[in-house]
């Protein structure tokens, strides 16, 4: 690992803006903070408990992990492992035992950062890499039936604001928007989840780019593959393309490469749903995305100053680029048919721990003195 | 382009005052681009105020003129800021200013009025230093559009804002002459909109000079990016702007254009922003070139404690730190600023995006580094780091504190000495 501390400037600029990435990462948790009042309405203390649980184990995870594997022992500072274990709670249900959770967490922050060589390096969104690492070590609690019933826990039943101040019949829906009991504790007020989003947005914290690209395909999609409702979720698509499909570290760089990059994740998500792929289908497109974003980024670069893109060059990587999507999505489908999934994640537990171990340079020049 | 906190207030107010001569000075023969000039007096040889004390060397290299009267004390040969060798002629100032003046002559033609800046040493005073009289064309018919630089982008540095202030008579005076002399179809001032209160001031001249305002961005100052702004075009960055018929002038070089034109003063001395954090002398005087920094701060009211600042010789975005105070000012300094040093934390890249939202050049900064650390020479030529001009607005938005610029300069050096 290179020098990462430095204390003094010792080249321009010798002015700096002021948001660094404790910033960025404070923003995140200030969007997610309604949302998390709403997860409290709906799943009362059981809520509570699971962020809670979510948040140490992260938190102590990256302190331990960052120190054995990393020798940093500042890591806690940059924000990003309580990012982490908020949004990973925020996909669960909040009746999933504390112990999975904190397993859960522990292991995004481990194989889905710190094994990568710490916050930035990592090619895959860590929550997710979380949750993945949670419905295969723990199938049958990860896919109990009983686990998305806490009718019992709910404080709150039902939000009548926009009928209070107007008519009823849109004033339902609106409501309905505001808030309601079913799904994830990330999930019960898709008003709160887009002004979230919007909140990011206004910050500069996420762009545009990704979410529109979702949204635009994956509902142009539903209308030519005629896929019903209830085979997808919408505020846990809302949820998964704004906080998780934007985190920074796994998606592209550029503005291009983002708008490719939420167009076909749009797709994939939308292929993932016409073929029964019921809860997971925004974790896998999501993370089979995220494995391509450095290479969109490489394709998808800005214009230079003063000349033109090669259009030619672009279109031919992009459509190849597009193939290998195309490949992957459907190699995750057969996984996903055959209950191979599990298969996939030890590749990438010992993938990760290979490339910890011996870590690959590419370098062309080897060890020349600069 | 990225918007940044501008710290200008501390010295927009007030004229130009004038910065008490120094005992000694050391003139710097070196522009930074080009060749040096060749000195012309020996050790123990009295010089008098706007003499030849170097004379250019080859086609791109300016002359040099002495800023007082007294003796030559010593050439000398020493490392300059940038780490490059460089020659300086030390002065001794007897203060008694006996001063030469340059030849008048009726400026009719293109051919005088470039001679005129080639006998006055006068070079891109926004930094650059590149010798005008190479800019400026020969013949008529050549230059139709004539910008002048008043976008005055670096944050702290207000300079080239009291000169379009104080002396606007002045700098109009010099585009009648250029007009006169080249018949330009337009000559454009482009000012900031933060500085818009300027505009009333050059309505009067709107005759023979329009005013552009321009967005409150950095790098709006950037050659290529203002003459975009101006005129539309997005020129090449190895293009030539008269080959397209425009060309930039910084206002001042402006200025030094004419005191030499006007009252046959050859460029020795500038307008300097002395500013920074709690400065209490800040504002902006007229320095000779030479003279060192630690005399430009000590009398502008910082007597001590340099050890907790970076001292910067122009703007805070692409400025040079000095670590010898006795470092002279230069016909490029547009400011001596002492800025407290401040820790920094520098984690990895989170892969934002930020410096690629903020190149104005188009360009993916935060590939430099990767670059830089792997030694990856293909790296740095797949992204084209031979376009970047090290403005260093990557690295001001940089959440991480990556040093994007360090790995752009040392790239840039690798680069070099790979391709021998």
């Amino acid at each position: 690992m290179s020098a990462d501390y430095r204390q003094v400037i010792y080249s321009n600029p010798f002015v700096r803006a002021r948001a660094k990435v404790g910033t960025v990462m404070f923003d995140v948790v200030l969007s997610l903070l309604p949302i998390l009042v709403f997860a409290y309405l709906a799943a009362g203390t059981r809520a509570l408990q699971i962020l809670g649980v979510s948040v140490i184990a992260a938190l102590v995870s990256e302190f331990v992990f960052s120190w054995f594997f990393l020798r940093k022992t500042n890591s806690l500072k940059d924000g990003s492992a309580l990012v982490t274990a908020l949004l990973l709670a925020c996909t669960l249900s909040p009746l999933t035992p504390w112990y999975v959770v904190a397993f859960g967490a522990s292991m995004a922050v481990l194989f889905g950062k710190i094994l990568w060589g710490g916050l930035g390096r990592n090619l895959f969104n860590p929550a997710l890499v979380g949750r993945e690492m949670m419905t295969v070590f723990f199938p049958a609690v990860m896919s109990s039936g009983t686990l998305w019933a806490f009718q019992d826990y709910v404080q709150v039943e039902d939000i009548r604001f926009f009928r209070a101040i107007g008519e009823s019949t849109s004033g339902e829906y609106w409501d309905s928007l505001l808030f309601k009991t079913t799904g994830a504790i990330g999930e019960y007020s898709i008003l709160f989840i887009v002004l979230g989003g919007l909140f990011l947005l206004l910050r500069k914290r996420i762009s545009w780019h990704i979410p529109f690209g979702v949204f635009v395909v994956f509902f142009l999609f539903l209308r030519l593959l005629d896929i019903s409702p209830e085979h997808y979720s919408i505020a846990g698509l809302l949820f998964g393309t704004i906080f998780m499909a934007t985190d920074m570290p796994s998606s592209p760089s550029t503005s291009s490469g983002k708008l490719y990059y939420g167009l076909v994740l749009g797709a994939v998500a939308a292929i993932l749903v016409w073929q029964q792929v019921r809860f997971e289908y925004m974790s896998y497109a999501i993370l089979i995305m995220n494995g391509f974003s450095r290479e969109i980024s490489s394709v998808f670069k800005p214009v230079v100053w003063g000349e033109k893109s090669d259009w030619k060059k672009i279109t031919g990587q992009a459509l190849l680029l597009t193939l290998a999507i195309a490949t992957i999505t459907l190699a995750v489908l057969q996984l996903h048919n055959l209950k191979a999934i599990p298969y996939a994640v030890y590749v990438y537990i010992i993938y990760t721990i290979i490339k910890f171990k011996f870590p690959i340079k590419n370098s062309l020049i080897k060890k020349q003195s600069v | 382009m990225i918007g940044i906190v501008s710290y200008k207030d501390q010295t927009k107010e007030g004229d130009i005052r004038r910065l008490e001569s120094p005992a000694v000075l050391s003139v710097p023969l070196s522009a930074s681009l080009g060749k040096p000039a060749f000195p012309v007096v020996e050790p123990g040889e009295r010089v008098l105020k706007n003499q030849l004390i170097g004379r250019a060397d080859g086609i791109v290299s300016a002359h040099v003129h002495s800023p007082v009267s007294g003796i030559v004390l010593e050439i000398k040969t020493a490392t300059n800021i940038s780490g490059k060798s460089e020659t300086f002629i030390v002065l001794e100032n007897d203060f008694r200013e006996e001063a030469l003046q340059l030849s008048k002559s009726d400026i009719q033609t293109p051919r005088n009025f470039v001679n005129l800046l080639k006998d006055a040493g006068i070079v891109g005073a926004g930094g650059a230093q590149f010798p005008t009289h190479v800019k400026f064309p020969s013949d008529t018919g050549k230059l139709k559009t004539f910008i002048i630089n008043g976008a005055e982008c670096e944050p702290y540095l207000t300079a080239d804002f009291t000169l379009m202030k104080n002396r606007y008579r002045e700098l109009m005076q010099v585009v009648e002459l250029i007009r006169k002399v080249y018949q330009p179809d337009k000559v454009v001032l482009a000012i900031e909109k933060r500085n818009k209160e300027l505009r009333f001031v050059f309505e009067l001249y709107r005759e023979i000079c329009s005013v552009k305002l321009l967005p409150d961005s950095y790098p709006q100052g950037s050659e290529l990016q203002l003459i975009h702004s101006v005129t539309g075009m997005k020129l090449k960055k190895t293009q030539l702007p008269i080959s397209k018929g425009v060309l930039v002038s910084n206002v001042g070089t402006l200025y030094g254009i004419y005191k030499a034109a006007f009252e046959g003063i050859p460029f020795t001395e500038r307008v300097v922003t002395v500013s920074g954090d709690n400065l209490e002398g800040a504002g902006n005087y007229w320095v000779k070139v030479g003279t060192p920094v630690r005399h430009v701060l000590a009398s502008a009211g910082k007597i001590s404690g340099w050890d907790n600042c970076h001292v910067v010789l122009g703007g805070p975005m692409m400025g040079v730190e000095v670590h010898r105070l006795d470092t002279p000012v230069s016909k490029g300094t547009s400011g001596v600023l002492a800025l407290e040093k401040r820790p920094l934390e520098a984690y990895n890249c989170i892969q934002c995006g930020y410096c690629v939202d903020a190149c104005p050049m188009g360009l993916m900064p935060m590939q430099f580094a990767v670059a830089y650390r792997e030694n990856d020479l293909k790296a740095f030529e797949e992204y084209r780091l031979g376009q970047c001009i090290e403005c260093g607005a990557c690295e001001y938005i940089c959440p991480s504190n990556v040093p994007l610029i360090d790995s752009i300069k040392r790239g840039k050096q690798f680069i070099l000495e790979n391709h021998k």
